[in-house]
Order: structure tokens, then C-alpha cells, then sequence
């Protein structure tokens, strides 16, 4: 379930506007990684409950497995986490796209690294530059689940939250199955500065 | 706040009305009224996007110079959009140097 945004209308715009600049950024990499066209659509701006997270990955809803990284990064003052889910069979199209194997866990693991870091390495720079923030330290990526049913999705480095803001983005490769999920992940503790730095946007 | 960004954007000195749709019908809808000789054209939006604009309007032979405005930055999205009668493909953020630049290499200022 959504609850209220802590931030104006015109704040949530703005962040979904910036937010769609840094998806598109990020989905001109995939087409590059994936050699496909992207279909983009419009980021979602939610504020949810942790227990509500995995509700959020809607294009993920009832298949049947998941995988996903995590990628922690800091924006000055504001840190969060963004993760890349996709499914099983996102996960198989894309293994023969770029013609790797994920039989293994090795290779698979390999594979969403890649995926995650030619999207988040490309968003997140973009989206704090629009923010007129610094580039974000970005640690490294980190598989969080590999094949589990969604509702086993698991998420250590936001465990601690119990309210987060989300920016969810999704990307389709044209005329495959592929489909993935971007979840930016910011904690409710960073509310009041990021609605303070949207503001400075809009004057 | 892309709508506010475009219209902050255009020459001071300009005295045209200017018509904010918030997608694609809507700007379909002023287009049929007659109200447009220039269109700033997002691509990702809700009801009708960009392309399926672009294409209406070739298909109803509507008569309006059309330039997208759009973060979506692959070249094979301004390639599409060229073909189905763009003028120009302005990569977001937009500015005023931007757009006030293709203004001009087009003679529109």
C-alpha cells in the first residue's frame, strides 16, 4: 500500500522528471549491453512500508522466480540503495543476448553484476547531477537474491528501514521478454533533505 | 516541471501563446484545434506518448513543426522520431542555450 508522499506535488514531479532524464541515461547503456531497444516508462514515486517492498517490484509480480543486486550509494548527505531485480525469464534472454552462460551460479552472478552496473552506474551519477550534488561514492554492487520466489526476496541493506521513498523504473527490451525492475530506495530519514534540494530545483 | 523547463526556455522576446498539454491526446486535441504551429514533444508519457503523437499527426496531415524534447537518448529513439517527421531531437535536461540553439540553426528565431 502507498502512503502519503512526504514531499509537494511539485516536488514529486520534479523528482520524477529528473528521475526520467537518469532512466533514460542509464537506458540508452542497456540498449548498448543488451543490443536491443529499450522501451522506457514513466518512474513512479512512492512512499511504502518496508514490509510493502516487494509489492513495489510490480512488473515482478506473479512469476515465478527472482534475482537481484544491490547497488548503495551516497548523494551528500542522502544515502540509499538502488536495486535491479529482473525474472527468470528476463534473466535467460539477456544470458543469450550477450551469450554467456547462467547455469552456474558464478555466471549468473557475473551477469547481474553487469546488468546492475551498466544501469545504476549511469542513473545515479546522472540523478545527482541533476540534483546539484556531488557524483555519488558508489560501492560495489552485491547480488542480494538469486533465483528465489519473490516473496523470499530479500534485501539486507535496507533492513533497518521501516519507511522508505521509492522511485520505481521499469525497462522492457523491445520484442523480448525482458523486463527489469530499477527500485531507488531512499529512507524516510532523508525525506526532509531531499524535499529541501527538490525545492531549491524548482525555484 | 518539463513543461516549466521548455517554457522558461524560449527566447524572452517571443510573443506566442503557449498551449500545455499533460499527454499525448491532449496535445493531439489542441493540434485538430488548430491552435499550434509548434509543438515541444516529450516521448515517455501517459495516455498517448511521442511516437504514437508523430504519428497521428502525419496520418491526419496536421500541419506543425514538431521538435522532441526527450531523455530518452538512445539514437536509435531519434531515429524514429526523424523518420516520423521530427524537425529536431533535443537530448533532456533542456535549456535555454539548447533549444534557443536549434531555434536558430533552423532560422525559427
Amino acid at each position: 500500500m502507498s502512503l502519503a508522499l512526504p514531499f509537494t506535488e511539485d516536488q514529486r514531479d520534479c523528482l520524477q522528471e529528473i528521475s526520467n532524464v537518469a532512466m533514460g541515461a542509464a537506458g540508452e547503456k542497456l540498449a548498448e549491453f543488451s543490443n536491443v531497444f529499450v522501451e522506457l516508462s514513466i518512474p513512479v514515486v512512492r512512499t511504502i512500508d518496508l514490509q510493502d517492498l516487494v509489492d513495489a517490484l510490480v512488473s515482478l509480480q506473479g512469476v515465478e522466480a527472482v534475482s537481484g543486486v544491490v547497488q548503495p550509494f551516497e548523494f551528500g548527505a542522502v544515502s540509499g540503495c538502488a536495486l535491479v531485480a529482473i525474472t527468470e525469464s528476463s534473466f535467460r534472454d539477456l544470458a543469450q543476448q550477450r551469450d554467456v552462460t547462467i547455469e552456474n551460479d558464478e555466471g549468473a552472478q557475473a551477469l547481474l553484476v553487469q546488468l546492475a552496473e551498466t544501469i545504476t552506474h549511469t542513473c545515479l551519477p546522472m540523478l545527482a547531477e541533476q540534483l546539484d550534488v556531488e557524483a555519488p561514492v558508489l560501492a560495489a554492487a552485491e547480488v542480494a537474491s538469486l533465483h528465489v520466489p519473490l516473496a523470499e526476496f530479500n534485501i539486507p541493506q535496507v533492513a533497518s528501514w521501516t519507511r522508505l521513498n521509492t522511485v520505481e523504473i521499469n525497462y522492457h527490451l523491445e520484442g523480448h521478454p525482458f523486463n527489469c525492475d530499477l527500485l531507488l530506495m531512499l529512507p524516510d530519514s532523508a525525506s526532509v533533505a531531499l524535499a529541501a534540494k527538490l525545492e531549491s530545483l524548482l525555484a | 516541471m518539463a513543461r516549466k523547463q521548455v517554457a522558461r526556455s524560449l527566447p524572452s522576446d517571443w510573443d506566442v501563446d503557449i498551449t500545455f498539454a499533460v499527454n499525448g491526446l491532449e496535445g493531439i486535441e489542441a493540434l485538430r484545434a488548430g491552435k499550434v504551429e509548434m509543438v515541444f514533444l516529450d516521448l515517455t508519457m501517459p495516455v498517448m506518448d511521442g511516437y504514437e503523437v508523430l504519428e497521428l499527426i502525419k496520418q491526419e496531415n496536421l500541419k506543425a513543426i514538431v521538435i522532441v524534447i526527450s531523455g530518452d537518448i538512445q539514437p536509435e529513439a531519434r531515429e524514429r522520431v526523424m523518420k516520423l517527421g521530427a524537425l529536431e531531437f533535443i537530448k533532456k535536461p533542456i535549456n535555454k542555450e539548447k533549444l534557443q540553439g536549434v531555434l536558430s540553426d533552423y532560422g525559427l528565431l
